[in-house]
């Protein structure tokens, strides 16, 4: 009746036995498994060519996809390819032009959707919600259907083929995904605090400055992150508002290297300029993917 | 008066909330200023150009009616441009969210489906430009010096495929963007699932419900919220699909063969293509199009996926 | 109707040595409603989602009747089991949530209806049947999860903690309708709890089990009246058992004053010279003077039908001694007493193993 006696030391299997149910294999799971490891596969193949090519010469890229890069180590030039891109093609001059306009673009957007979103969250204004939809429709609206009037005002100004004429519209184009994003950080926030900070007689400015915005912190930061990517990565403006070799930025330097590379059979240097826009991004994926990934699918989980 | 703030008291609560009114305006007024200028003005700038004929600087815009948009619909190119993009929105649309449903009924029993996620998802941080020269490489055909897929298929005995050619160019860009984007939505549609109570899985276990059963009665009817607003999310972004297109079908810096189109191509063709003077008028009556197409696509999505609330 | 029966089955977690449920021998007769007892983490829900085939078995196995179900996938095990959350489907109506498993294995429509419409009277259900989840009390909620359960008439019925989200109140009497409609049903049934109330009043039988390993398996009496060790000793009853270090001399044990003779059993089965004796609440004779421990109330505890005293008891146990006098009894806060435990009602315990030593 009474077990108590020490059941013989027990030596734990080396993986617990999964529970009958997720045993079986039914076809679709199957088929969902087989996909999933192709497709990922697929992905880490693609990145590994693509790094692997950037370092190749184009008959190497073609003949043999797969291979370690060989030619241009033998010849002792193996970054030959990154260095025809930074130098021939203004790759380098576009780098620099490119993170400086992203940096300040990013700073200054969260600067101006920060404020915005808190006075459409937290001051409890009639109309607000009306007004968060208003941003939140700018967000449908394809840049093609603003890039005419928005080129023939900013002529006006002498602002087309004009880096800082291009950062106004960054700016002001990245708004009402910024706002909208941002009412959701200031939204979720506690009221405690606000209500402490005013019993303690802090201005309402103030408590926007020195309360608000440090909690709201892990919000700036995602905005800031989402949009220095989408502004590296952004490609139809900066076609339509630059054409000077000496304003280009990156995507645009590699929208124009495009063709001339490909007349000239330079995959090892257009492969490379792919790899220089790219990678930064891969460099930041690997170091940030959390907070981009829950950022960027953040309004639509709610 | 004298009740409101006493000296050395703090404000009462509602003399705060007053003050805090007060900062509405200097907070608001210069992201809305920018907004206003910038989008809603050149929004309706664009639909008022629609109506006129006008080829840029020292032409004065001319009032034609609906001149442009019966030019549009007689137009080839233009023909091409709206099926191509509804073909991408519901083909891709499609495609993409049936992978991303596949996904959903294997990844939530996975180990290393957190990895597996971070690794689909990263194509979406790519630039479309850079993703379309790649698969431009890749895609290539040319005998004995093939791009990677046709290395392949070769590699296996097939026979190598002209996927650049005008014909097979829409498919193929409709497979590109379902690669790149299907991350995306598998992340959003997962986020959904993760928050799906575990016991109610284990209790269609107990029921002997089969993975797509399971699907059927759980997942999909919880997630469903979730899956619409999604589904806004890729009419969105897919009714602008514009740099994939341009440098994938075509050489790169002048327009690619009009069988291949998009509304973004001939909007950029038609106003700031390198083939003549610009046609900004008809241009800007097929942007007003593109914000049309997403306006009904979005409202129509939204009324067949309505439903009650669903609450725990 | 079935018996289940758990020969030598173990559990271990990955990256955990120790077993959550280790080497677990029962056998629960056809019909029997057996409670699963124990602290968090104990392992009494892990057995239980064993016998729902919800977790894998690493060692031994489980039968249902003659049938060797271990490896068996839940649908094939011919059980309900009804979830501590209910596990509502929160988008389906109460009769869709009750007649989902049937429609999953492809009843009938005509059929199913009928099955869900007895079940939602039987469980004072059928006004209900049209609402969503969201709409019901948590009392209704907890309905609605066994009428999924009985739909099903299956061989067994498995119930985690179904009533730890109810309000005290209505927890007491839905524990009663639990209770009798399992009477009425006949359904092998194991039900986890870790309310020892609960355990006490529902089960035919009840299991203890601490730390992944069972402890005891008696019926309600036979736990109270004679725990096999100290663990069952103090997680039963309440207020809990007092437990009094003692010293065994001779053919006694003695403490501050008070001795108690062993039995010859006893004394055999000691393994040093040190013992636990188990002194209920209620096993006290309470007194001014005489022979006994001498003690301090601490706290009078008066519920009108009872009163519980603590005492102090310098020197001899840490903790105040609990005891149970008829209410309205004269004692006071500060008044010294001394108590003496009555001796037929006592329990010895060897204080090396923990064991109840033979009366």
């Amino acid at each position: 009746m009474t077990t108590t006696a020490p059941a013989g030391k027990r030596t734990p299997p080396r993986k617990p036995k999964p529970a009958p149910t997720a045993r079986g294999l039914s076809p679709l799971r199957a088929l969902g498994m087989a996909v999933v490891w192709l497709f990922t596969a697929l992905n880490v193949l693609v990145l590994y060519w693509l790094v692997a090519a950037a370092f190749k010469t184009p008959i190497e890229i073609f003949t043999k996809p797969f291979a370690l890069p060989r030619t241009w180590f033998e010849r002792g030039q193996p970054f030959r390819n990154l260095l025809y891109a930074w130098d021939n093609a203004g790759f380098g001059r576009a780098f620099l032009i490119t993170v400086v306009l992203v940096a300040v673009a990013s700073v200054v957007i969260v600067l101006l959707a920060a404020p915005a979103a808190y006075a459409l969250t937290r001051l409890g204004v009639r109309g607000s919600g009306g007004l968060t939809n208003l941003f939140a429709i700018g967000m449908g609206i394809p840049f093609q259907t603003v890039v005419i009037p928005l080129f023939i005002g900013m002529a006006e100004f002498d602002l087309t083929n004009d880096l800082f004429g291009l950062f106004l519209i960054y700016v002001a184009l990245s708004l009402p995904f910024t706002v909208f994003l941002l009412t959701g950080f200031f939204r979720s926030l506690p009221d405690e605090l606000e209500e402490a900070a005013a019993i303690d007689g802090a201005s309402p400015s103030r408590t926007f400055f020195t309360i608000m915005l440090p909690l709201a912190r892990g919000g700036l930061i995602t905005a800031l992150i989402l949009n220095a990517i989408g502004l590296w990565n952004e490609t139809l403006l900066s076609i339509v508002f630059l054409n000077e070799n000496a304003n280009f930025t990156l995507a645009r330097a590699l929208f124009a290297f495009n063709s001339a590379a490909s007349y000239q059979s330079e995959y090892g240097g257009l492969v490379a300029g792919v790899a220089i826009v790219v990678l930064p991004m891969l460099v930041l994926y690997l170091l940030l993917a959390r907070r981009i990934i829950t950022g960027l699918t953040l309004g639509a989980g709610k | 008066m004298s009740t409101a703030t006493a000296p050395g008291r703090p404000p009462a609560p509602g003399a705060h909330l007053a003050r805090k009114k007060r900062l509405f305006f200097p907070f608001f007024l210069p992201a809305v200023a920018l907004y206003v200028l910038f989008l809603l003005v050149p929004t309706v700038a664009t639909v008022v150009l629609g109506f006129t004929d006008w080829s840029g600087a020292g032409d004065t815009p001319e009032f034609t009616g609906l001149a442009n948009y019966s030019e549009l619909i007689a137009s080839d190119a233009f023909r091409y441009s709206f099926l191509n993009t509804l073909l991408y929105i519901v083909v891709g649309g499609v495609g993409t969210f049936l992978l991303a449903f596949l996904f959903t009924m294997v990844l939530r029993e996975m180990r290393g489906g957190k990895v597996v996620r971070a690794i689909l998802f990263f194509p979406n941080i790519v630039a479309p430009i850079a993703l379309g020269m790649f698969f431009g490489i890749i895609l290539v055909y040319r005998p004995n010096r093939q791009g990677l897929a046709n290395y392949l298929l070769e590699s296996v005995g097939i026979d190598a495929v002209k996927f650049l050619a005008p014909e097979n160019i829409t498919w193929v860009v409709t497979g590109c963007l379902i690669w790149a984007s299907s991350g995306f939505y598998i992340t959003i549609l997962m986020a959904a699932v993760d928050r799906i109570p575990p016991y109610l899985y284990e209790d269609s276990d107990i029921a002997g419900a089969t993975p797509w059963q399971k699907f059927r009665h759980v997942t999909l009817p919880l997630t469903w919220d979730v899956v619409g607003v999604a589904g806004v999310l890729w009419t969105i972004s897919a009714v602008k699909i514009f740099e994939l297109v341009f440098v994938l079908a075509g050489p790169g810096t002048y327009s690619p063969p009009i069988r291949s189109w998009t509304l973004g191509v001939f909007v950029f063709d038609r106003s700031f293509g390198d083939q003549g003077a610009p046609a900004y008028g008809t241009a800007c009556a097929a942007a007003v199009v593109m914000i049309l197409l997403v306006s009904v696509l979005v409202v129509a999505l939204r009324r067949l996926m309505r439903r009650d609330v669903i609450q725990y | 109707m079935a018996s289940v029966t758990f020969t030598g089955t173990t559990r271990f977690y990955a990256g955990n040595p120790v077993p959550a449920v280790d080497g677990l021998d029962l056998e629960v007769a056809d019909g029997e409603f057996l409670v699963l007892v124990g602290p968090s983490g104990c392992g009494k829900s892990t057995t239980l989602r064993m016998l729902a085939g919800l977790e894998g078995v690493d060692d031994g196995t489980i039968h249902i009747g003659d049938r060797d179900v271990t490896d068996l996938p839940p649908k094939e095990r011919d059980i309900a089991m009804v979830f501590q959350n209910y596990a509502l489907y929160p988008h389906m109506t109460v009769a869709e949530n009750i007649g989902f498993h049937l429609k999953i294995a492809k009843v009938a429509k005509t059929d199913r209806e009928a099955k869900v419409r007895d079940a939602a009277e039987l469980l004072g259900l059928t006004d209900y049947l049209d609402r969503k989840p969201a709409k019901l009390s948590g009392g209704q909620r907890q309905r609605v999860a066994m009428g999924r359960a009985i739909v099903r008439s299956p061989q067994v019925f498995c119930m985690d903690e179904p009533l730890s989200n109810l309000d005290a109140k209505l927890r007491v009497q839905t524990r009663t309708q639990i209770a009798s409609l399992q009477r009425r049903l006949g359904v092998t049934t194991i039900y986890v709890t870790h309310d020892q109330v609960e355990a006490m009043t529902m089960g035919d039988r009840v299991a203890v089990l601490k730390d992944g390993v069972l402890q005891q398996c008696d019926t309600p009496i036979g736990l109270f009246s004679k725990p096999a060790n100290l663990f069952v000793a103090g997680f039963i009853g309440s207020p809990a058992m007092n437990l009094v270090p003692a010293r065994a001399s001779g053919e006694s044990a003695a403490v501050g004053g008070v001795t108690v003779p062993l039995t010859p059993a006893q004394r055999a089965g000691l393994t040093g010279d040190d013992l636990v004796l188990g002194v209920r609440p209620e096993a006290w004779r309470v007194s001014g003077a005489g022979p006994g421990l001498s003690a301090v109330v601490e706290v009078v505890e008066e519920l009108g039908s009872d009163q519980y005293l603590y005492c102090v008891v310098d020197g001899v146990v840490s903790e105040p001694i609990a005891v149970r006098t008829p209410g309205m009894s004269p004692w006071q806060r500060g008044e010294k007493v001394v108590l003496a435990p009555v001796a037929e009602s006592l329990h010895v315990f060897d204080k090396g193993t923990g064991e109840r030593l033979p009366d």
